[in-house]
């Protein structure tokens, strides 16, 4: 009895130090990730569509419709930023993030920020694109104009 | 005529433990502790088919992996598993949301119309006991399992629509059906409420089902332990017919669970609830930027179960479970060292056991470590105690019935695609009773197991 007294104490305290220790994720992603580690995400996660060499062709990519991106080609659909340029990371973290309905790529909302932030940093080694140019500017949205009289005559 | 009792308790659970797994536990076990162990042929074969059906259902629990959810979304098993059957975090979010996707694949529409959400795993298994008491071994066995065939539905038909049905053929014929339900995807439109209805299984800290060896190891003894002598065979571990409302936010960082059941297996159930019992359960998971620690889930659950006793069995009376848990990634969020440490309390009405002089309580603990150097590869081990803090019979020992058990393990998949995947195990796994045995000595079970399934 007082051994399992003992061992919840040092669990909670053990648990205690390793947490104090340890910083809590940002809740955006950013830039900066390891790419080795971002490998082991890949192919937990990815490999199965979008192929061992990032170009698509994955086991699976032939029953997908549409097909999973080439990542080697550095051509994104969904971005914030002016056709042609690449996207920013946190175009590719939203996609990651939310899947993209209607396809075979489902939200990934439960990896951690860590595990997207060496994802996408793994795929930037995959095109040239990315060491040649960075991320376009995202695409300032205005505001939407004022329901005004003149505005809807 | 306590000493007598006592001595007739401790001769059956002497008996239980050596009869084989989990006998002493399952809740379609033999008679429980204070009958006599000596039964007619006839009640020999009924306990043996009990036993059986027991050790069925703790094997369909512990290999639960699902390739048919890996052929309709087209991942790979380790996108949900940790190594299979340890669902990450990712698998923990897919089965939260009722086993989708939530990217618009998840209605049957969606799929071809020759995906039929059915799979199939078979299995077979070699193991090798070596039974001591007091010191003295009384028997060796090694024998090859009966394998088994199941032909299992569970997935969704549709957004608001999953299910579960997984019926077992064994190899000498034995069938039995595991229990099934059908579940209402975010009632309200939220992620909140979700309403399963059927058998349901606890969303417990360590999960039988989900474990590497869990249930084969009889470390499901902790949710399954019944204190010497109950007429109470209740348990955790096996799902348990009622409503269970459980809700999660994104990612399935928070989450809780409530199921409001009846003991299943209770006799006289003259009502859907005439034995009735609540379980719940909430989660917190918290990931970290920097370090070696990764993430710490920290969890809390609690169960309070009614059965019934008397002459007409009409009178209920209560278990109560309390308990809590942690877990900790370290090293890599991809392949982690995973520690997981549990600490339960229960306390029975003494009038579960029939020669009782007080009310029984045991707290018990557990610790387990599984390290996944390079899929498909993972090592495991795993300590549990169970001490019975207050005898429900005041004579017995302090440490009558008190339980150790120590497990390693390695198990390596061979082969793991998006079809199929073929897994072997190897196992050893060590469990004392203590002071079980005619004066006061302890039993002993070591034993190795070798198993093989296939799943596609």
């Amino acid at each position: 009895m007082s051994a399992i007294r003992r061992t919840v104490v040092v669990a909670a305290l053990t648990g205690g130090a390793l947490a104090l220790g340890a910083a809590p994720l940002p809740a955006q992603t950013g830039g900066g990730g390891d790419p080795g580690r971002g490998r082991q995400v890949y192919e937990r996660y990815c490999v199965q569509c979008h192929g061992d060499r990032a170009d698509g062709a994955g086991e699976v990519a032939r029953w997908s419709q549409p097909k999973p991106r080439d990542f080697r080609g550095g051509v994104y659909k969904f971005s914030s930023t002016p056709y042609g340029f690449l996207p920013t990371p946190a175009d590719l973290d939203r996609v990651i993030q939310n899947g993209l309905y209607g396809t075979r790529m489902p939200p990934f909302a439960a990896l951690s920020t860590r595990e997207r932030r060496d994802v996408i940093t793994y795929l930037q080694t995959r095109s040239p694109r990315w060491r040649a140019e960075g991320p376009g500017k995202p695409i300032a949205i205005p505001a939407e104009p004022a329901p005004t009289r003149v505005a809807v005559t | 005529m306590t000493t007598a009792r006592g001595i007739l308790a401790r001769s059956a659970l002497v008996a239980a433990a050596l009869a084989g797994p989990g006998v002493a536990n399952a809740d379609t076990g033999p008679a429980p502790a204070g009958h006599a162990y000596v039964l007619p042929t006839a009640g020999r074969e009924t306990a043996e088919r009990r036993r059986m059906y027991a050790a069925l259902r703790r094997y369909v629990e512990a290999h639960r992996e699902i390739p048919a959810f890996a052929r309709k979304y087209g991942m790979k098993c380790s996108a949900c598993h940790l190594a299979v059957p340890v669902l990450n975090a990712y698998g923990q979010a897919f089965k939260d949301n009722g086993y989708r996707m939530k990217n618009g694949t998840d209605d049957l529409r969606a799929n071809e119309p020759g995906y039929w959400p059915i799979f199939a795993w078979l299995w077979k298994n070699y193991e090798y006991d070596v039974q001591r008491v007091g010191g003295q071994t009384v028997q060796r066995v090694g024998r090859m399992r009966d394998g088994a065939v199941v032909f299992g539905a569970m997935g969704s038909v549709s957004d608001k629509v999953s299910f579960r049905f997984l019926p077992s053929v064994y190899e000498d014929g034995f069938t039995f059906t595991d229990a099934g339900w059908i579940r209402y995807n975010q009632a309200f439109g939220t992620d909140w409420v979700n309403i399963k209805v059927g058998s349901n299984e606890f969303d417990l800290p360590i999960n039988g089902g989900r474990e590497y060896n869990m249930s084969n190891s009889r470390f499901a003894v902790l949710y399954a332990y019944a204190v010497p002598g109950t007429v109470s065979r209740f348990t955790m571990l096996f799902p348990q017919p009622g409503i269970e409302v459980m809700g999660h936010d994104l990612g399935s960082r928070n989450r809780y669970s409530i199921n409001v059941f009846t003991a299943g297996g209770a006799p006289a159930a003259r009502c859907t609830f005439c034995s009735p019992g609540v379980f719940g359960r909430v989660t917190h998971r918290q990931e970290f930027a920097n370090g070696f620690l990764r993430s710490v889930r920290a969890g809390l659950f609690g169960a309070y179960v009614t059965w019934p006793v008397g002459p007409d069995s009409s009178d209920l009376k209560g278990q109560r479970r309390l308990g809590g848990d942690l877990e900790f990634g370290l090293g890599s969020d991809v392949l982690p060292l995973r520690v997981t440490l549990m600490g339960m309390t229960g306390r029975d009405d003494r009038a579960l056991v029939p020669t009782a002089t007080q009310n029984p309580t045991f707290n018990a603990g557990m610790l387990q470590l599984d390290y996944v150097p390079k899929l498909p590869l993972v090592f495991y081990g795993r300590l549990q105690v169970i001490r019975n803090r207050r005898q429900a019979i005041a004579g017995n020992p302090g440490d009558f019935g008190d339980q150790d058990f120590q497990l390693v393990g390695v198990r390596r998949a061979l082969e793991l695609t998006s079809r199929f995947a073929w897994v072997v195990e190897l196992t050893y796994w060590r469990q004392k009773i203590k002071a079980v045995a005619p004066g006061g000595a302890d039993a002993t079970l070591n034993s190795l197991w070798l198993g093989s399934h296939l799943l596609f």
